[in-house]
């Protein structure tokens, strides 16, 4: 009755193909970039595009685990790189230890991320962006910041803003209150939810991952015993360990377990599970911590706009804190330095609330911006990650530094801007036999030409001459070169040029000399 | 209803439905369906094709529930009756599955983290969370026994939780973490009693998903047949009457009074709870008796919960012989489910 339907086979959901037109174009951007940053003096590298998940996991992956395509094969965890930074800092660690610092390093390529399918996200993307690896100081991040500017100068984007801030202020603030390691990561990936969205709505989220928060919230004037009804079975037993030395508390811990008949043999040793059960009575509870740390935050994000402005305010707010000012005096010099590259000062402006996604950074980190309202596009990110080569395992702490930009984005940045690249042509001949017998001969025209230099295809169907004309009209190809027998004995070729129709009788190298001055006459 | 010669039987092509062919299953899906009308026949135990008479354009399939998602999902059937936990476990990147109704009110269980009893120092999630952390400082992964990979990552990833490794294990999972093989389980229980006995606890805050039967269709052939979409439609607007009436009673009683407004007004203004006086008021009919002449017959339909109260309330009113049913369905002016079905078919 019904047929049984031929499914065609979809395009994989938020990845795209790159038709010829729009590769060109975006060949002409990668090209300017690898200019602008071949002329600091940074080289290319190209890393694998699988990795072992944990090179991403190691360094607390709380936020980009959800995103990776992970999976199992023959019995090894990988994983698609989601940026490049990782691996570009692996393969340090791996290759050159050796080589004098700092080193230079650019890539281009893409990326993968598992996220829901948005207008301008996908889930493969391309990244060019590049890696100081072995400086510190003020000077590495100007020139890091420098050349993510300059480039968008080369490509004539117009209009960015870039937003700097400093990992390393509020880091600090949450190294003092002795934060348990999550909620210290899900703190700073919520900086911007927390900004975007209020307070309350971090507040929900936090709730969902930390359920003691929930009654902290709903009952602020409640004391944490009444909210709590573990703290106050945990406040008893605090205080009976508290008075004993480590090793009584363990005795005493290990006879009750025993004496209640609680074996304490299996995968986790009785050693172990006592110690962390003496920490987790000993531990505060870090509601009130918590909540101290959105507050901070709240103002923290507030320190918005021109830069002197906004640093006398975080002096301020800092030596209210008691947190040193390293950071603010690293940011100033940053600024200073930038002042030498003839970068426009009013382009820049300090975020203090700047936290961005991934969490291997250390110091200055920052974003650049185009476009306003709806149009406004996040172009380009990066910052310094004094750590990474540490965790990775490299022979000693190297400081680090780098940038990417977003390409999809820039790309569309660029049309917002009217920015029309123009495609290149891809064709300058069409090589026409005229008939079956012609064929052999015009293969060996069509070689020399292209020998010559120019770009030649052939017409291999056999069609009429005609219907070669019309295919040469509608893919813009310039010029059609016909051979006949007439032409096969004179080994010559008849040149037609399709716009104005002309048409005349030459011999190979002469077609391609007419060609090359026209065309080079044109362009 | 039909017979083999009545015009029914010139459907285009059949429905095909898939139903768990064995178990606790089976037997709660076959008397939910001869419940609401539709009971299945089945020639034997060990036949895997059925029919349910009173639809003759189904054809039933017995399928082991693990596998009905798949079925449904590679659309060999269009219709399928399995485990929430199975579809969401499964569903995760299949678009081409709906869920048409995901609470036939069976088949509860629920997926839950279970950690040895040994580990007295952990009894919440965010214990685990710090367990993880643990782990990964001395060097380990903490090691989750699971059938329900997905689900587990997914949640874990959404509470910040990730450093953890999953291993994939087929049936005695809750002997994974006695036997070595792995540290913890995330697995479904519905009593708890095989946790207990493999000395496994539950955490607080832990578990993932609360489970029960539900039906799933293939959203490309119901999208494309009008005829599939109507017998869905059928099998839906029965399940749904019939859920619905389990929480319905319905009261006869002979209540005496002047005159039905009467009766019918005291019985409105007169109750403290709303909802005692039925679905939209009390119908009263005049009751013909030979003796007397003032009584009259109430009806009102309520909430199970509210049996007794309506009782009592129709006594003050002046009822006695009352009577109590319970309705086989109860039908809205349109099915809920169907117009949430309708929507969840046309997403992409």
């Amino acid at each position: 009755m019904t047929k049984m339907r031929t499914t065609k086979i979809e395009r994989v959901r938020g990845v795209n193909d790159v038709l010829p037109d729009d590769y060109a174009i975006t060949k002409q951007l990668e090209d300017t970039l690898r200019q602008s940053f071949q002329s600091f003096g940074y080289r290319p590298i190209d890393v694998p595009l699988i990795e072992y998940t944990e090179l991403y996991l190691r360094k607390s992956g709380e936020e980009i685990a959800p995103r990776l395509y992970d999976f199992i094969y023959r019995n090894r965890r990988l994983c698609l790189r989601p940026e490049f930074t990782a691996s570009v800092v692996r393969a340090y660690v791996d290759n050159l230890q050796g080589v004098p610092q700092p080193i230079r390093l650019y890539y281009a390529g893409s990326a993968f991320r598992y996220e829901r399918p948005q207008k301008e996200r996908y889930r493969q993307f391309n990244q060019m962006g590049i890696e100081l690896i072995g400086a510190t100081g003020a000077m590495a991040d100007a020139e890091i910041i420098a050349i993510a500017s300059q480039g968008l100068n080369r490509l004539g984007l117009s209009g960015c803003r870039i937003v700097l801030g400093h990992i390393g202020v509020i880091s600090k603030f949450l190294d003092n209150l002795q934060l348990e390691s999550r909620l210290r990561s899900f703190l700073l990936t919520n900086m911007e939810i927390l900004r975007k969205e209020g307070k309350s709505a971090v507040e929900q989220r936090l709730c969902d991952i930390y359920p003691a928060f929930a009654l902290y919230t709903s009952n602020p004037q409640l004391s944490p015993e009444q909210t709590n009804p573990e703290t106050v079975h945990s406040q008893r037993l605090s205080q009976l360990f508290q008075g004993m030395a480590e090793s009584d508390a363990q005795t005493a811990i290990l006879d009750l377990l025993d004496s209640m008949n609680i074996e304490l043999a299996g995968n986790r040793d009785a050693q172990e599970i006592v110690d962390r059960l003496l920490t987790k009575i000993k531990r505060q509870d870090q509601t009130e911590r918590v909540s101290k740390a959105l507050e901070f935050m709240s103002q923290l994000g507030q320190l918005v706009g021109e830069p002197t402005e906004v640093l006398k305010e975080a002096q301020t707010l800092l030596t209210a804190h008691g947190i040193d000012d390293a950071g603010l005096e690293q940011l100033r010099e940053i600024i200073k330095t930038l002042e030498f590259y003839d970068l426009d000062s009013s382009q820049i402006s300090l975020d203090l609330g700047l936290s961005r996604g991934l969490q291997y950074y250390t110091g200055m980190i920052f974003e650049i911006y185009h476009g306003a309202g709806k149009q406004e596009r996040q172009i380009c990110g990066g910052g310094r990650y004094d750590d990474l080569v540490g965790t990775f395992g490299g022979r000693q702490d190297t400081p680090a530094t780098g940038f990417s930009y977003g390409m999809e984005r820039l790309r569309l940045a660029l049309e917002a801007e009217g920015k029309v690249w123009q495609v290149q042509r891809q064709m300058d001949a069409l090589v026409v036999p005229v008939s079956q017998d012609d064929a052999g001969y015009a293969i060996g025209v069509a070689q020399q030409l292209r020998q010559m230099g120019l770009a030649v295809a052939m017409d291999l169907r056999g069609k009429s001459v005609s219907s070669n004309f019309q295919y040469a009209n509608k893919q813009g190809i310039p010029y059609t070169i016909l051979v006949g027998s007439e032409e096969r004995q004179a080994s010559n070729v008849v040149l037609k040029q399709m716009d104005s129709g002309e048409q005349q009788q030459l011999t190979v190298s002469d077609a391609a000399k007419y060609i090359h001055d026209r065309l080079s006459r044109i362009t | 209803m039909t017979n083999d010669k009545s015009p029914m039987t010139n459907y285009q092509s059949p429905v095909r439905l898939a139903l768990p062919s064995k178990g606790a299953l089976e037997r709660s899906t076959s008397s939910l369906l001869s419940a609401c009308g539709m009971s299945v026949f089945r020639p034997s135990d060990r036949q895997y094709f059925g029919s349910i008479p009173s639809l003759p354009q189904i054809n039933v399939l017995f399928q082991r529930a693990a596998d009905i998602f798949t079925k449904v999902e590679e659309g060999s059937v269009d219709l399928g009756i399995t485990g929430y936990d199975v579809v969401c476990e499964e569903g995760v990147g299949h678009d081409n599955v709906v869920v048409i109704h995901d609470r036939l009110g069976y088949g509860k269980c629920e997926l839950v983290l279970a950690v040895p009893e040994s580990w007295v120092d952990v009894s919440s999630i965010e214990d685990l969370a710090e367990l993880t952390l643990l782990f990964k400082e001395k060097g380990k992964t903490l090691r989750i026994a699971t059938k329900y990979p997905n689900l587990t990552r997914d949640w874990l990833y959404e509470k910040l939780i990730v450093n953890f490794s999953l291993v994939s294990v087929q049936g005695a999972m809750e002997a994974a973490p006695s036997m070595g093989y792995a540290d913890m389980i995330a697995d479904v229980t519905s009593t708890g009693t095989t946790l207990r006995e493999n000395r496994l606890k539950r955490i607080a805050g832990g578990t993932l998903l609360k489970s029960q039967a539900c039906l799933i269709g293939n959203k490309r052939l119901l999208q494309d047949d009008p005829t599939k979409l109507d017998t869905t439609k059928t099998i839906l607007e029965l399940i749904e009457a019939n859920l619905n009436a389990k929480k319905y009673v319905s009261i006869t009683a002979n209540v005496r009074g002047k005159s039905a407004d009467e009766i019918g007004n005291y019985l409105v203004n007169h109750s403290e709870l709303s909802g005692l006086t039925g679905l939209r008021g009390p119908t009263i009919a005049k009751v013909y008796s030979k003796e007397e002449k003032d009584w009259y017959a109430v009806t009102i339909v309520v909430e199970q919960r509210m049996l007794l109260a309506a009782v009592n309330h129709l006594r003050n009113t002046g009822g006695s012989d009352m009577t109590i049913t319970s309705p086989d369905y109860v039908f809205g002016s349109q099915s809920q489910n169907y117009q949430v079905f309708l929507e969840r078919l046309k997403e992409d």
